[in-house]
């Protein structure tokens, strides 16, 4: 009876409520100093990241200054071309004016169209990441919708539905699915203009300042120009949204159906919570898995989503960087994994800092 | 003594891909007010199912084919979803083995309290629910409640969560608490201390209790009646002190001899309660019983009834000895 004996003093004895406080400090704390511990790390991890592709551009045979001349070129002319480049000086010299020049945030000039890689970069990866993090949105909420459907009521119709659903939609390339919604949505029924970029022929654009074209758009008071924008987004951005929320319901059906077979949610059942709690119970499980698979499309999207990019003409990071790729046009080349590698470090760091904060595990472990 | 459990004929069936199992087949108990009825068994006779199927837990396609279970007055079976979960947690309390797991592992203590008081309270305020979870934390020998209530379920120790989860179980002062192998995964010290924190909730509060346990000396310790259950049947119930001291069913004698250095008598045959897609023929215990002859697995052993009190033995030859000397054997 120790426990039952001696009732009184405890609730006496009880100490006064200060935890809650305690608790809460160390949290914002503790992200913090991730964050920082975590952006200490960007540095040497591009450094690295630059160097390894500086050496492997170096490594694939094929001379730019041979492309650039044109097939009827002397050999005097491509001597010419490769000094103008640089391309004849000794690799360490290059790669130390390289390393000093992108310190001070020059990445150099495309050996084709000449054009600064920098301002490209500013003006593409926006033009990307506004696709890509809408995509992967609209993915997420697909996902965790169907998957949890799929996972908790999996004998129902609509469950079966769309796990065939899914299923056809996790089969079929992402470039076949834009191709089919370009022809249903815009040829068939005519509901979004034609997919030719960021915007309609006929709109004249607006002076980029953050580069991304729905900010813009807007900072510049042009809501005609925001709605055309927005118009253009819909059809790449639900083909991102079909194809990888196919991918995320698979993922949350299968993570989702063996959380609620956890004891923790027949515990909350026996307990007679609400279902609806029991099922946030098993999906608040579930969530930092989930949160993890998001970054880690981002990383391949960012660095991959070429595709798309000339499908729809949208003028992002993707396709610029396989032309660049294709023609050995080093300085896009390099810029281009710099600035992904970068953008996924950072998402890899934002999904690192939630799931600390969302999980109490974690944080103990840190 | 008041009759709180009445389970009737409960049988229980799995829908497998290789057909329909018989977990549960034709299952009787009754629970008195305040009584603590203990139900053993090997791993797999069914034990946790019959318990489960009370408050409709049940394993993905299990469903009770028959029987009832009338829990004061209501007929659990035959409750919709809604209402069964209006019983659950209100009137009926259940705990499980492995606390770690029985906690949400993202929610703070104190939330995980307070969604489960709002789900029979509604409209009870933060601080209330606070307040509540307080007590009931003092009530199982938590010490710091508060810093418990704000802490993580990974920040307990195995002994602590299993207080908070009969803390959780017992917060709304239900009638019954149903705990199954509640200490299985518990270091032995601590076993003893919740199985007492456990039995003491309980006669506080003038509370049943159903123990699922293999252990039979907890058994012999904390309950008042025990069923001995084998293949999803019970093969012998009754009060603790008789059916201990005298068992009549040769799986019982078996179990009993079966304890570490308590035991006289032969132990138990190598083997397990089979697992079984057709409903039961003869006795199920017939391949491991010394005594079985063809009868046994031919015809269900009857349920004998005559050795007094609440005694129930299924077995075919305690009948044929009732009817030889017509008094309790043993």
């Amino acid at each position: 009876m120790t426990s039952v004996d001696g009732l009184r003093e405890q609730v006496a004895a009880a100490p006064p409520q200060t935890s809650g406080q305690q608790a809460r400090t160390p949290r914002s704390r503790w992200a913090l100093r991730l964050i920082v511990r975590r952006l200490l790390i960007l540095p040497p991890s591009l450094f690295i990241l630059v160097t390894l592709s500086f050496g492997l551009i170096e490594l694939i045979p094929g001379n730019p200054a041979v492309a650039i001349a044109g097939s009827g070129a002397t050999h005097a002319e491509v001597q010419r071309i490769s000094t103008q480049l640089g391309l004849d000086r000794p690799l360490a010299e290059r790669y130390l004016d390289y390393l000093g020049d992108t310190v001070r945030g020059d990445l150099g000039k495309s050996y084709f169209s000449g054009q600064s890689v920098a301002t490209e970069l500013r003006h593409r990866m926006p033009a990307t990441l506004e696709l890509i993090v809408l995509g992967l949105a609209l993915a997420s909420g697909i996902g965790l919708g169907l998957g949890t459907l799929m996972a908790y009521r999996a004998r129902g119709f609509a469950a079966r539905l769309s796990n065939w659903l899914t299923s056809v939609l996790q089969s079929a390339p992402d470039f076949l699915l834009g191709l089919l919604l370009i022809y249903l949505v815009f040829f068939k029924l005519g509901w979004v203009p034609s997919p030719v970029g960021q915007l309609g022929l006929a709109d004249e654009s607006v002076a980029p300042k953050t580069g991304f074209m729905l900010v813009d758009t807007l900072l510049a008071g042009r809501a005609g120009l925001f709605a055309s924008h927005v118009q253009h987004l819909v059809l790449p951005v639900v083909t991102l949204g079909l194809v990888y929320g196919a991918f995320m319901a698979r993922l949350t059906e299968s993570l989702l159906s063996k959380a609620l077979r956890a004891p923790q949610v027949e515990f909350a059942r026996a307990c007679g919570l609400r279902e609806r709690d029991v099922l946030r119970y098993a999906v608040l499980d579930v969530r930092g898995a989930l949160l993890t698979y998001v970054a880690i499309l981002f990383g391949t999207l960012i660095g991959g989503a070429s595709i798309l990019d000339r499908l729809f003409s949208w003028q992002g990071a993707g396709a610029w960087a396989l032309d660049g790729i294709l023609k050995l046009d080093a300085p896009v080349i390099q810029g281009f994994i710099l600035a992904a590698g970068a953008l996924t470090i950072l998402a890899y760091l934002a999904c690192d800092v939630a799931s600390t904060l969302l999980d109490p595990r974690v944080r103990d472990d840190r | 003594m008041t009759v709180l459990l009445e389970a009737s004929n409960l049988s229980v069936n799995i829908d497998t891909p290789r057909g329909d199992l018989h977990v549960v087949e034709d299952v009787s108990f009754s629970l008195g007010e305040g009584e603590i009825l203990g139900v053993v068994g090997e791993s797999g006779c069914g034990k946790s199912t019959t318990v489960r199927s009370l408050i409709g837990l049940l394993p993905r396609g299990g469903r009770v084919t028959g029987g009832s279970a009338l829990f004061d007055g209501v007929d659990l079976f035959a409750q919709r979803p809604a209402s069964l979960r209006a019983i659950r947690g209100d009137q009926i309390g259940f705990v499980a083995q492995n606390p770690f797991g029985l906690l949400n592992p993202v929610l703070p203590i104190a939330k995980q309290f307070r969604t489960l008081i709002r789900a029979h309270r509604g409209g009870l305020g933060k601080a209330e629910c606070a307040s509540m979870a307080r007590e009931a934390l003092l009530r199982t020998g938590i010490h710091e409640p508060d810093r418990v209530l704000h802490g993580y379920a990974h920040q307990l120790s195995g002994g602590m969560a299993q207080r908070v989860v009969i803390a959780m179980a017992t917060i709304l002062d239900p009638r019954l608490l149903i705990s199954d192998e509640p200490t299985t995964a518990l270091d032995v010290t601590i076993q003893r201390q919740v199985l007492e924190l456990m039995r003491d909730v309980v006669r506080l509060g003038n509370r049943s209790m159903i123990l699922v346990t293999h252990d039979l000396g907890v058994v012999a310790q904390f309950c008042d009646s025990v069923i001995v259950m084998y293949s999803g049947s019970v093969v012998e119930s009754g009060k603790v002190a008789e059916v201990f001291t005298h068992p009549e069913h040769p799986y019982t004698r078996g179990l009993l001899a079966s304890v570490p250095g308590g035991g006289r008598g032969e132990t138990l045959p190598p083997g397990g309660p089979p697992a079984r897609f057709e409903p039961a023929r003869g006795c199920q215990f017939a391949p491991r019983c010394s005594r079985a002859e063809t009868l046994c697995s031919v015809e269900p052993p009857p349920t004998v009834s005559s050795l007094g009190g609440d005694r129930r033995v299924r077995c075919h030859f305690v009948e044929i000895e009732e009817a030889t000397h017509g008094a309790p054997a043993g």
